[in-house]
């Protein structure tokens, strides 16, 4: 009883097309993701014109040098009013892998144009490790801003910092607009007591004026997956001026003229019970304006994870802040569900009720809602409608369109290989 | 009569019922993504032995012990896919594709349980500071620029929705946040041009 001859040859003919269908399958030589968004809004203040901002993001990576190529743009800023064809802002650098020095090279640039400030940013970082305690980067930094009347655009910046085992060393030099902003050495840890307990600080000074920056330090204490919780203590002095009595930090100082910050931070995670998270976080705060100013900024909510189960995730939060601006509580809601195995839905709300000094009681909400079609495995399209609405300034209604994909394709050299092969 | 005969074929539907199987592919997970055909040059090099470590004389008698033990044993593990598949600074097959969602379709699958507290922007780098290889396993540098470096991002990841419209409240309870990400040129931007449109 032998084997019958047309099984055989049935059997061996799937055989060799079974065969020439592996020998046709090539590894990638580059991995290209791509990511584009159109989003459309309602200009509330210009009646003839149409804008929207379109955004392009493509990291492309060859796969045989470890090498990566990455673009980032908001493209065509304000299409419409005629002027405004250019660049508004992008990013763009290459990152290159040196596995005989293991370490990794970065250069790039980064550019934004934005009402009167233009800032132009171009880097250069190179990472490595000596062995497995000490591990070191390097990096050049050219910031350029160009701001009317104000800046020459002369500011520079150098950095050096050394990690070994769990301490660190760093060293900083920042220059702007022709003036020494800082020179500055910080140093830290971060080691851990036992499995549950883990502490860490970092100090920074400006040993060129003489000045002290900052200092944290935090605690985290984590038992198991039920309980997480985290307590840090920050000092932060960017309000300190530097020749010719320019601030450091001009955001900081609008809103804390005199003196320096102090904050203090608790945040809790805790698993309630099954599917269930309870998660709060509370920052006091104290900074110098006027003499003295204290602040709390509480958040607490729950996430409901029914993810494997149903397919959803919701969670909702209360918000309170209190600055010497205002005081706000809201609500923040949100869920994300999968329908099936094409169609994902998120929705989220975000409720204020906001007593400003300046504008007094008013109500601040947002909508979002947004499908995500999946097209195929590496695929997808996204579509979300926004809606914001503030007593202050009427509304805002956008429209969102995303689209990213993921693909492989052999360069030319590489398939010379696989063919000589 | 007929009750006898209906204890008889329930009794034989039952017996005859076939057992619940493994849904293998269902718990593979992101193995179940791995196509042979694929990984053809490196099996050609290394055989099979490198995944299927197949190392362990089983004994159980329990079937469905078995089946789940003989699963771990024969299925690789994440350790075995991340080797090469995430593992750039050494990988020993640098075409290997990178990307998670190539076999993590379902990325919320995977998401570690700290991320899904809420408030995980604000003490993610706690987890930085304490363990970065933990962050590496999934991401690369330019997320982290993402939101470090880049101000005007193609997806929300910060603030709420509304926060254009709270955010004074915010900067006056703690201004030294604001300075860590963005210049005054920002806050210009809609200050200055008499909209807070952009």
């Amino acid at each position: 009883m032998g084997i019958n001859r047309q099984v055989l040859a049935v059997a061996m003919g799937a055989g060799i097309a079974f065969s020439q269908g592996f020998a046709e399958v090539k590894p990638p030589g580059y991995e290209v993701e791509l990511k584009t968004q159109i989003e459309f809004r309602e200009d509330v203040y210009e009646d003839d014109s149409f804008p929207f901002d379109t955004y392009l993001k493509v990291d492309i990576r060859d796969l045989d040098s470890r090498t990566d190529f990455h673009f980032y743009g908001k493209l065509w800023k304000d299409f419409g009013y005629g002027t405004d064809w250019d660049v508004s802002a992008y990013q763009i650098y290459l990152d290159v892998s040196l596995p005989e020095v293991k370490s990794r090279l970065s250069v790039g640039r980064q550019f934004i144009s934005e009402g009167f400030e233009t800032w132009i940013a171009d880097a250069f970082k190179l990472e490595g490790e000596l062995d497995d305690r000490i591990t070191y980067t390097f990096y050049i930094g050219k910031p350029r801003t160009f701001e009317a009347n104000d800046r020459n655009g002369d500011d520079f910046l150098g950095g050096f910092k050394l990690n070994y085992k769990t301490y660190f060393l760093a060293l900083e030099h920042l220059r702007d607009d022709g003036y020494v902003k800082k020179s500055a050495l910080a140093f830290g840890n971060f080691n851990t007591i036992g499995r549950a307990t883990s502490w860490y600080t970092r100090t920074e000074l400006d040993f060129h004026h003489g000045e002290f920056i900052g200092f944290t330090a935090g605690l985290n204490y984590a038992l198991g997956k039920k309980v997480r919780a985290n307590s840090e203590f920050e000092y932060y002095d960017q309000s300190y001026t530097y020749d010719s009595l320019k601030s450091a930090d001009s955001i900081f100082t609008l809103f804390s003229p005199q003196g320096r910050e102090l904050r203090l931070t608790q945040s809790l995670y805790y698993d309630l019970a099954e599917g269930w998270q309870l998660h709060g976080s509370y920052s006091a705060v104290d900074i110098q304006r006027r003499g003295k100013d204290n602040s709390h900024i509480l958040k607490l909510g729950v996430v409901r994870d029914r993810w494997f189960e149903e397919g959803l995730r919701s969670h909702a939060y209360l918000l309170y802040e209190n600055g010497w601006m205002g005081i706000l509580r809201g609500v923040e809601i949100g869920f994300t569900k999968w329908l099936s195995s094409k169609v994902t839905l998120t929705g989220s709300a975000d409720i204020a009720r906001y007593d400003k000094v300046t504008y007094g009681k008013q109500w601040a909400n947002a909508f979002y809602i947004k499908g995500t079609y999946q097209v195929d495995d590496f695929s997808n399209l996204e579509l979300g409608v926004d809606y914001r609405r503030n007593e202050d300034f009427d509304s805002d209604t956008r429209l969102i369109l995303r689209y990213n994909y993921l693909f492989w394709g052999s360069l030319p050299e590489r398939k010379k290989k696989e063919a000589e092969r | 009569m007929k009750r006898y005969l209906l204890g008889v074929w329930v009794v034989f539907m039952c017996a005859c019922a076939p057992p619940e199987k493994v849904e293998y592919k269902k718990e593979l997970g992101a193995t179940a993504k791995f196509h042979h055909k694929a990984h053809r040059s490196f099996i050609e090099e290394q055989g099979c032995i490198p995944c299927h470590e197949m190392n362990v004389e089983m004994t159980w008698t329990d079937i469905e012990l078995a089946e789940k033990g003989s699963k771990k044993i024969l299925m690789p593990s994440k350790v075995t896919c991340h080797y090469c598949h995430n593992n750039p600074s050494s990988t020993p097959a640098p075409s290997a594709p990178t990307k998670c969602y190539i076999c993590h379709i379902n990325l919320k699958e995977i998401e570690p349980a700290d991320h899904k507290t809420g408030n995980w922007l604000k003490v993610h780098r706690l987890t930085y500071y304490g363990d970065k290889k933990s962050c590496s396993e999934c991401h690369r540098q330019r997320f982290c620029i993402d939101c470090h470096s880049r101000r005007d991002v193609i997806q929300h990841f910060v603030h709420p929705r509304n926060f254009e419209y709270t955010h004074s409240i915010d900067a006056s309870a703690d201004p030294g946040r604001c300075a860590r990400c963005h210049h005054i040129g920002f806050c210009f931007e809609c200050h200055t041009k008499g909209t807070w449109t952009r």
